[in-house]
């Protein structure tokens, strides 16, 4: 099978400052998520996915080719940048239509593909006006429909969703989903997790330049068991819970609020803790008002691994 | 590469751009009018003094200064403006983007400037035998045009955000450099173009003139800035194709 993306020790440095750390990968064809916060490398992997950069160290290669200046590659690649920028004079039709010429099309067949991949991320009824006068989603629909119009077998999209509306972030999900069902590849990046999730169950996290963890979210999860999970406890004898909890079950750390009645409860073992509370309650008779642990959220296993490993 | 051509060529006409590009072109020929209505020189002006005063209106002072403001930028424009990703994420080679925006901004210049210096000719009062003059001074343009383009441009590419700086101490030097005689000057575009401009319009070259013009016949002057204009050009292609533009850390990573 051909990979979508090939990495060994890929590493960019901008002068002294570390964009991207030994990174090696490799990555399938499907849609994932590229997730870290900002600053955390996102942007840089995407560019040197779509050769806007070079590697400082290691190698790149995109469905099997290396990515700089190859128009080879590039006419299987669609990139969505996360920069605003934009020929303002243009109108979002002639916009798309000359970035689709670009890409070798005639001059009727660019604007019908223009015209085309504008409708489908609901630009049609402003690709006539300038691009000067556009709104933010306006805009980031623009710069989706160039991606799109010369129907590429990848799609890289840094950023989609920011300056969209709530109708508009589902609309473009909704897009992303259909390409994924269509056999398309897409790497979606963003600093949102939700986003992603909603997009896709595989991902890889980024942070400081570093490939923190890679899969699917359950994956991620079995990862994780070597790690503390943290559990949320609210309880009215939350001290004396606190107590038997450190004594009975595979407990690393409590932390207690007495005032708010809560555990945060650290545990190595998360499914000896969960078979282990219920019998443990019910033995001593203390009640439990909440227990809360979202470790099957795409948050919360970002918020771990960052949170570990910074 | 037609795409990119025509795009480019529409950027740099666009809104203000243009505006500027009309001002820039009316100011020599704004000049000339100046010159028929203030005196009456035109009956008096011999070919040479003629041919001196629209080499250094056009060749050698516009053409250069528009080749400065529009070549350096070429690629700075669309680095500041965030395009330039656009450009280098289609299936075209980063040599034939250059290519294409160089050929746009020496055809988008050309034009207006040989408008100008039409009408600036006839204001001055047509002299040469008939068009001779004329056509030796276009000649002049289009080289001017075409080898400083390429030569800004190549500084554009290697250092995009210092090219017009650098760019207008080079046309300093390099103009003092003419002047220099020996082998020195040959090395200059302003040379060549002297030459070119003088043998072509006619002008009677005396021997004091051969220390700032080749008395060498008008193809080898033109093979010689022709020879400048690929080293730019080749140099600015290369240049591209092996140097990152985008994604500083600036930009965010």
């Amino acid at each position: 099978m051909q990979l979508l993306i090939q990495t060994v020790s890929l590493t960019k440095l901008y002068g002294v400052v570390l964009g991207l750390n030994d990174l090696t990968l490799n990555l399938p064809p499907g849609v994932h998520g590229l997730l870290g916060p900002n600053g955390a490398g996102k942007s840089t992997f995407l560019k040197l996915v779509m050769g806007l950069l070079k590697p400082t160290e290691g190698s790149i290669r995109v469905l099997g080719k290396r990515p700089w200046d190859n128009p080879r590659l590039l006419r299987l690649v669609g990139y969505c940048p996360e920069h605003d920028a934009f020929y303002h004079n243009l109108t979002g039709l002639e916009f798309v239509t000359v970035l689709a010429r670009m890409g070798g099309f005639g001059r009727a067949e660019a604007r019908r593909r223009a015209a085309e991949a504008l409708g489908r991320v609901g630009a049609a009824e402003f690709m006539n006006r300038r691009i000067a006068g556009y709104s933010k989603g306006m805009r980031q629909r623009t710069r989706l429909a160039q991606a799109l119009v010369h129907d590429p077998e990848f799609l890289v999209l840094d950023e989609p969703l920011s300056g969209l509306d709530p109708i508009g972030r589902h609309e473009i999900i909704e897009l992303v989903r259909s390409l994924g069902s269509q056999g398309k590849s897409v790497l979606v990046s963003s600093h949102v997790l939700h986003e992603v999730q909603a997009v896709t169950d595989d991902f890889l996290l980024i942070y400081g330049g570093r490939l923190l963890a890679s899969g699917n979210v359950h994956e991620i999860r079995s990862l994780m068991n070597q790690h503390p999970h943290q559990i949320k406890l609210r309880s009215a004898q939350a001290a004396t819970l606190a107590h038997h909890l450190l004594r009975e079950l595979p407990v690393t750390g409590i932390e207690l609020d007495e005032k708010l009645q809560t555990l945060s409860v650290r545990t190595h073992d998360p499914q000896a803790f969960y078979a282990g509370l219920p019998l443990l309650v019910a033995g001593l008779g203390l009640p439990i008002d909440e227990v809360a642990s979202d470790d099957d959220n795409l948050e919360s296993v970002f918020k771990y691994l960052v949170g570990s490993d910074s | 590469m037609i795409s990119v051509f025509v795009l480019h060529m529409r950027q740099m006409l666009a809104d203000r751009r243009a505006a500027a590009l009309l001002l820039f072109v009316a100011l020599p020929l704004a000049v000339s009018l100046l010159l028929r209505f203030a005196s009456d020189i035109q009956h008096e002006t011999s070919r040479e003094v003629s041919t001196g005063y629209l080499f250094m209106m056009y060749p050698q002072v516009m053409c250069e200064l528009l080749a400065l403001l529009y070549g350096s930028t070429l690629l700075g424009a669309e680095l500041e403006a965030q395009t330039l990703g656009y450009l280098f994420t289609r299936p075209l080679a980063r040599w034939r983007i250059v290519v294409a925006k160089y050929a746009a901004t020496v055809a988008t210049l050309i034009v207006p400037v040989s408008a100008s210096l039409y009408f600036s000719w006839v204001a001055i009062g047509s002299p040469g035998d008939g068009a001779r003059l004329l056509g030796g001074v276009w000649l002049g343009v289009v080289g001017s045009l075409v080898v400083y383009s390429s030569i800004f441009l190549l500084l554009g590419a290697l250092i995009p955000a210092r090219a017009m700086v650098l760019g207008l101490i080079y046309a300093m030097v390099e103009f003092a450099l003419s002047f220099v005689p020996a082998v020195l000057n040959t090395f200059t575009v302003t040379y060549h173009l002297r030459t070119v401009v003088a043998h072509a319009s006619g002008m009677e070259v005396q021997a004091e003139l051969r220390g700032v013009l080749s008395g060498d016949s008008v193809p080898l002057a033109v093979l010689a800035l022709a020879l400048m204009a690929c080293l730019g050009l080749a140099g600015a292609c290369w240049t591209v194709s092996v140097r990152e533009y985008l994604g500083t850390k600036a930009e965010g990573a």
